[in-house]
């Protein structure tokens, strides 16, 4: 019974491949890094960072696999949650590993270690690493601005929280570039300082993207009313809802909240009326976008 | 989309990063890069002395870190004045500034590459697993210094 509306086909298609395309080039990304690392606690916080960014790609394609998934007797209302919570964890392992790393770059700038970054031997040359270091920060940026950009549209038209923080996640991937090839270059001139404070900064980037992940999740898991993609608010959409919704139903008080992408709506302290509501025809948004409303139930 | 929410990376502040980057590259193309934060190379090359440690060792070791040193201090400008001791001694003294440049037989997973950095085996390839073999230790952190270091080994065993 439960699949996806027909209208997000193409769009849901779209992301998926955009998916594996990102677990793909951040893999290449992760490997690139992981060859030139050396002790630069800069470049460490950066490939973890490049490492975890594999995170929201995963739970992405995990739950639009569970998404089209019929309910059955054990799932009767089906497995539009599951992307919150797997959400919730991944956020999770944001906070805490952004947490460790900026604690392990502190402690490194508060002891005074001086980073080693030493020659390597390219095409018979000895060649500084630092080089090779700002070569390889400088081309895992370009992937995810891309691929950012791209998704940002279509997390917006799937009402999509995964889809919608992994683009923003991306889409900030420069600044991480760029902090690293700082810390590498201040260490070049001779700011031994340098590397551990890019640390610390990309490190505060990755708890600052859980602790976002981690509210939309908790609010979506508490049955919170829906939100907006971009920001703690309710979505407007959803509030034009409720508004709708009362006027039709002024006996009883109307609640909202939010599976997934769909909105699943409950008079409470009214009896259902006799003639079943058309869904469609009470969303009083587009009419393209009515998908959103999934269900409406009265509780007396 | 409202204006407020414009995208925060718009192509300007492409460019703005680009010539960021740009002129970071052109600073760095600089002679003196990388630097030593503590100067090191600087020192040997001003005060004409290298400060040298050898870790005590068998005859015909001993004599091959000798030669290295001297080939050092004079690819340097300057005079090698040698240390002979143990090597926990002279690592120590290397950390705190005391010597330049310490010549030991070093495994390259030691413990010590925590604390000072460790070159690349003075003679032939890395050897088969995690043998000790000579190598120069330099104080961590003194990029320019390994750099030199390093390129003179090279040009050693060419």
């Amino acid at each position: 019974m439960k699949s996806v509306p027909s209208q997000l086909e193409s769009d849901l298609r779209r992301a998926v491949r955009l998916e594996w395309w990102t677990i793909a080039w951040q893999l290449s990304i992760v490997g690139l890094l992981a060859l030139v690392l050396g002790s630069s606690q800069a470049m460490k916080t950066a490939w973890i960072e490049d490492l975890l960014g594999l995170v929201p790609a995963f739970v992405f394609l995990t739950a639009i696999h569970f998404e089209r998934k019929t309910p059955n007797a054990k799932f009767p209302f089906g497995y539009d949650r599951v992307n919150s919570l797997a959400f919730l964890v991944s956020a999770s392992t944001l906070v805490i590993m952004g947490g460790y790393l900026l604690f392990d770059s502190a402690g490194k700038l508060l002891a005074g270690e001086h980073p080693t970054l030493g020659p390597v031997t390219l095409l018979g040359q000895q060649v500084w690493i630092g080089w090779l270091m700002a070569a390889a920060l400088a081309y895992s940026v370009v992937p995810p601005l891309i691929l950012g950009r791209k998704k940002l549209p279509i997390a917006r038209r799937l009402s999509d929280k995964v889809l919608h923080t992994d683009a923003l996640m991306q889409k900030a991937d420069w600044m991480t570039g760029l902090a690293g090839v700082c810390g590498v270059f201040g260490v070049g001139f001779g700011f031994w300082w340098a590397d551990s404070a890019a640390a610390m900064v990309i490190a505060f980037d990755i708890v600052r993207d859980g602790l976002r992940s981690l509210r939309i999740a908790t609010a979506e898991l508490t049955d919170g009313a829906p939100r907006a993609l971009d920001s703690d608010e309710i979505a407007e959409d959803a509030a034009t809802l409720r508004d709708a919704l009362a006027r039709r139903y002024p006996e009883g008080e109307v609640r909202l909240r939010e599976t997934g992408r769909y909105i699943r709506a409950d008079i409470h302290g009214a009896t259902a009326p006799p003639a079943e509501p058309d869904l469609a025809a009470l969303w009083p948004g587009d009419p393209e976008r009515a998908w959103r409303f999934e269900s409406l139930s009265f509780t007396p | 989309m409202t204006a407020t929410q414009q995208p925060r990376f718009g192509l300007s502040a492409a460019v703005d990063v680009a010539v960021l980057l740009a002129v970071l590259i052109c600073l760095a193309a600089c002679d003196g890069f990388p630097a030593d934060p503590e100067a090191t190379t600087e020192r040997v090359t001003h005060s004409g002395t290298l400060r040298s440690g050898i870790v005590a060792a068998p005859g015909s070791e001993e004599s091959l870190a000798r030669g290295f040193v001297e080939k050092l201090a004079a690819a340097a400008g300057a005079e090698a004045k040698v240390k002979r001791g143990s090597a926990e001694l002279l690592l120590k003294d290397l950390e705190q500034g005391g010597l330049d440049v310490v010549i030991g037989a070093f495994a390259k997973e030691s413990p010590w590459r925590k604390r000072v950095a460790l070159s690349p085996p003075l003679k032939a390839q890395e050897p088969p697993g995690d043998l000790p073999v000579l190598r120069a230790a330099v104080r961590s952190g003194e990029n320019r210094w390994l750099l030199f270091v390093a390129r003179h080994l090279a040009q050693g065993r060419e």
